[in-house]
């Protein structure tokens, strides 16, 4: 008989005295476990690889659907030096015909508070999917944007490493810890148990850095779905009789020996046989079974394959899509596999020689099989008492290593541009609202950001003081440790984007 | 020659003070030893293969510079390399430092390894009578035919012989814990299942005492490797 879920495993692996962590819990950490709150909070980073273009996404423009003619336009492109091409661009950037006339503006939100093109595929003036980016913030998902972030970075891996991190790279080797194991350290410090999930930390094809935390958080790293699966199970080949694995079960659970306790002192023999009864608890559940969506014919596989729109899986490329990615983030949080959830969500890719069609075609499937991935939580009720549905319990960031520039290269494409964004989701967001602002003149850096007041300056304000900069991608790490009340000060000089969340007074 | 002199002067000063020392109320089970430490994958690896002259083998993409994608598949790739990161191993790259907690991740993966490695040399040395290397791995102070219910001193004796090859301990014959692999042993024996492939030609069948012999080692073999003091050191 399966369990629903895993509260004993994540007991058992404790045994080895891991609650001595809690000891370090900070101010912030006390408060919110009075609450019991964060330290059940799910949290989900969904890399889209390759560098974003950000006009056809999260910070597009809307003078060229305001523009009477080509003329006008053109005008406003020389003034900016942004060219969105999105209706006068000519046949590979034209995107009216798949993305609509006008951007996608959220009824309720800040007036600044609007998707490109590739947020919502349209047919004859309708959204293709009902359910997208911009239905969901409408009817109610918790939604922020964050704009004009500053990368400081051109390269790829840098820039990958720094979002996942915080921390600018050395060269293109990360320096820092990945948000999910911060994340994943401080709340487990408060609480041992966590979330009653059965690993820690689990990552798609994205790169886990685990730092000098304990490697209890460290993320199981799968590049594919399949492998997970095979991880998660035993082949058949290695199982014994059902009487034998009795015996074995039963032999492994004995007390320490002599000679091992003498061994024990950091308990983490002790710490040994608690995770070998996670593995009997995690193969008595078949987790593996959850995660066979691809092929199996069985009800649950087929109702997924239907939710995320996921055809043909014939090729390796099929089974590494977007789709599949964001279906395994989805099992991975509803069936307790882990509570920090890392994925590569394919969007894309590092184009500079596509125009606005090709490289808005790639995002928006991505960006599809996002929405379909919020869509699933929040309409799927959470397990145990935790109440509500999965999204009221996770909070999701969406990011690229960079953006991609205002204007077209020569060769009908974009190339790499330091100012990026990113969106925010879920529990402890307050939705609707916009942080940041890149510049309204291309290519230029972002405006700076008043963390004190929580509002843009003036473009032509000179920042004055610490509290007076561009946001960067430590700042979007301040605020996803601020959103579940830790402490952010393991951040070198970061501030929250409290406006941006939904406990304070901004 | 005063420096030589004062030199001397300091090592004989040195030589009374140790004198002195009471070492005789220094107690080493008291004191405990150093704290143990994870196999690192590597470790874990080796550690498999000097165990049972078995390495943990199966499919698996592994990297291959000869290759245009840079890495291949294949059938015969080292697991506990291959799913290396999983395990804990630094990439050298982003990180020189091994992830050595306890986990499930290492636990299931490390088993895995343990179960195929233990299947492996009971069948060689059990059923086949002989191990790859020529020198046995798991009987080591026994005839593969020596079997339950008539020979369990004999059984007994190869697991206290296993437990220092294992796990560095001396145990009894008769201790507490080898009475217990001597019940996982009688469990492999009683279920009975072949160690071998079922579709094996019937001309040549195995021994069914073999058999039952092999899945009692499996069994003794798969608990005391998993068990945390041969995943330590």
């Amino acid at each position: 008989m399966k369990k629903s879920r895993h509260a004993l495993s994540r007991r058992s692996l404790l045994l080895g005295g891991l609650a001595a962590g809690a000891a370090s819990a900070l101010p912030f950490a006390r408060r919110a476990m009075a609450d019991g709150g964060p330290t059940q909070r799910r949290f989900v980073f969904l890399y889209v690889p390759g560098g974003w273009d950000q006009l056809l996404f999260l910070d597009p423009r809307e003078f060229e659907f305001a523009a009477g003619d080509e003329g006008a336009y053109r005008a406003e492109v020389e003034r900016t030096g942004i060219d969105t091409g999105y209706k006068f661009g000519g046949g590979d950037n034209d995107t009216t015909e798949l993305y609509g006339t006008d951007l996608h503006r959220v009824a309720g939100a800040d007036s600044e508070f609007f998707f490109g093109p590739a947020a919502v595929r349209m047919t004859s003036g309708t959204p293709t999917n009902a359910v997208n980016l911009k239905s969901l913030a409408e009817d109610g998902v918790p939604m922020a944007m964050v704009r004009g972030i500053n990368m400081g970075t051109l390269g790829h891996e840098p820039g990958y490493v720094y979002f996942l991190t915080g921390e600018p790279a050395v060269g293109s080797s990360a320096r820092g810890t990945s948000m999910p194991i911060r994340l994943a350290s401080q709340l487990g410090a408060m609480d041992p148990r966590l979330g009653d999930t059965l690993l820690s930390t689990v990552a798609l094809s994205v790169n886990s850095f685990t730092g000098n935390h304990p490697g209890r958080y460290a993320a199981l790293r799968a590049d594919t779905v399949d492998d997970l699966g095979r991880i998660l199970a035993r082949p058949d080949a290695l199982v014994e009789p059902a009487d034998v694995e009795a015996a074995l079960a039963a032999y492994a659970q004995r007390p320490l020996g002599r000679n091992a306790r003498r061994y024990d002192a950091q308990g983490l023999l002790s710490s040994l046989v608690g995770s070998s009864q996670g593995v009997r608890e995690m193969l008595e559940n078949d987790l593996a079974s959850s995660f066979r969506f691809l092929d199996g014919m069985d009800a649950e596989s087929q109702a997924i394959r239907s939710r995320y729109g996921i055809g043909s899986v014939s090729s390796a490329s099929d089974r590494r899509s977007a789709p599949v990615s964001a279906a395994f983030v989805a099992q991975t949080i509803k069936k307790g596999l882990a509570q920090f959830v890392s994925a590569a969500i394919s969007g894309g890719g590092d184009s500079h020689g596509a125009g606005n069609k090709a490289h808005a075609l790639g995002l928006q499937r991505g960006v599809d099989a996002i929405a379909r991935l919020v869509e699933d939580l929040r309409t799927t009720p959470a397990s145990g008492s935790l109440g509500g549905n999965w999204l009221d319990h996770t909070t999701i960031c969406v990011f690229s290593e960079f953006g991609r520039t205002p204007r077209f290269n020569p060769t009908g494409g974009r190339d790499h541009h330091f100012t990026n964004s990113c969106l925010l989701m879920g529990a402890g967001i307050r939705g609707g609202r916009v942080a940041g602002r890149s510049s309204t003149v291309g290519g230029q850096a972002p405006i700076p950001f008043d963390f004190e007041g929580q509002t843009v300056l003036d473009e032509t304000a000179e920042p004055a003081g610490f509290m007076q900069r561009h946001i960067r991608p430590e700042d979007i790490g301040a605020t996803l440790l601020a959103s579940a009340e830790l402490d952010y000060g393991e951040y070198r000089d970061a501030h929250p984007l409290w406006k941006l969340l939904e406990t304070t007074p901004y | 020659m005063r420096s030589v002199l004062l030199v001397l002067s300091m090592c004989v000063a040195c030589d009374g003070l140790i004198g002195d020392v009471p070492t005789t109320d220094i107690d080493p089970e008291a004191s405990g030893p150093r704290h143990a430490r994870r196999l690192s994958a590597p470790q874990l690896r080796q550690a498999l293969v000097a165990a049972t002259g078995f390495d943990y083998v199966g499919t698996a993409r592994v990297a291959d510079p000869s290759s245009p994608q840079g890495s291949i598949v294949r059938d015969d790739a080292p697991l506990l390399d291959a799913y290396g990161a999983s395990l804990g191993n630094p990439d050298y790259n982003y990180t020189t430092q091994a992830a050595l907690d306890a986990s499930i991740t290492f636990s299931k993966l490390a088993e895995d390894g343990v179960r195929y490695a233990c299947r492996q040399v009971a069948e060689a040395e059990v059923v086949l009578g002989a191990h790859p290397s020529g020198r046995d791995h798991l009987l080591l102070d026994v005839a593969p035919v020596v079997s339950l219910p008539t020979d369990e001193a004999a059984i007994r004796q190869n697991i206290a012989a296993l437990a220092l090859h294992y796990w560095g301990h001396e145990q009894d014959a008769d201790d507490e814990e080898t009475s217990a692999l001597v019940e996982l042993f009688r469990a492999g024996y009683d279920a009975g299942t072949p160690a071998v492939d079922p579709e094996m030609p019937e001309e040549d069948p195995v021994d069914p005492v073999a058999s039952r012999n092999a899945g009692g080692w499996r069994a003794v073999c798969i608990a005391m490797l998993s068990d945390a003091r041969f995943l330590t050191y």
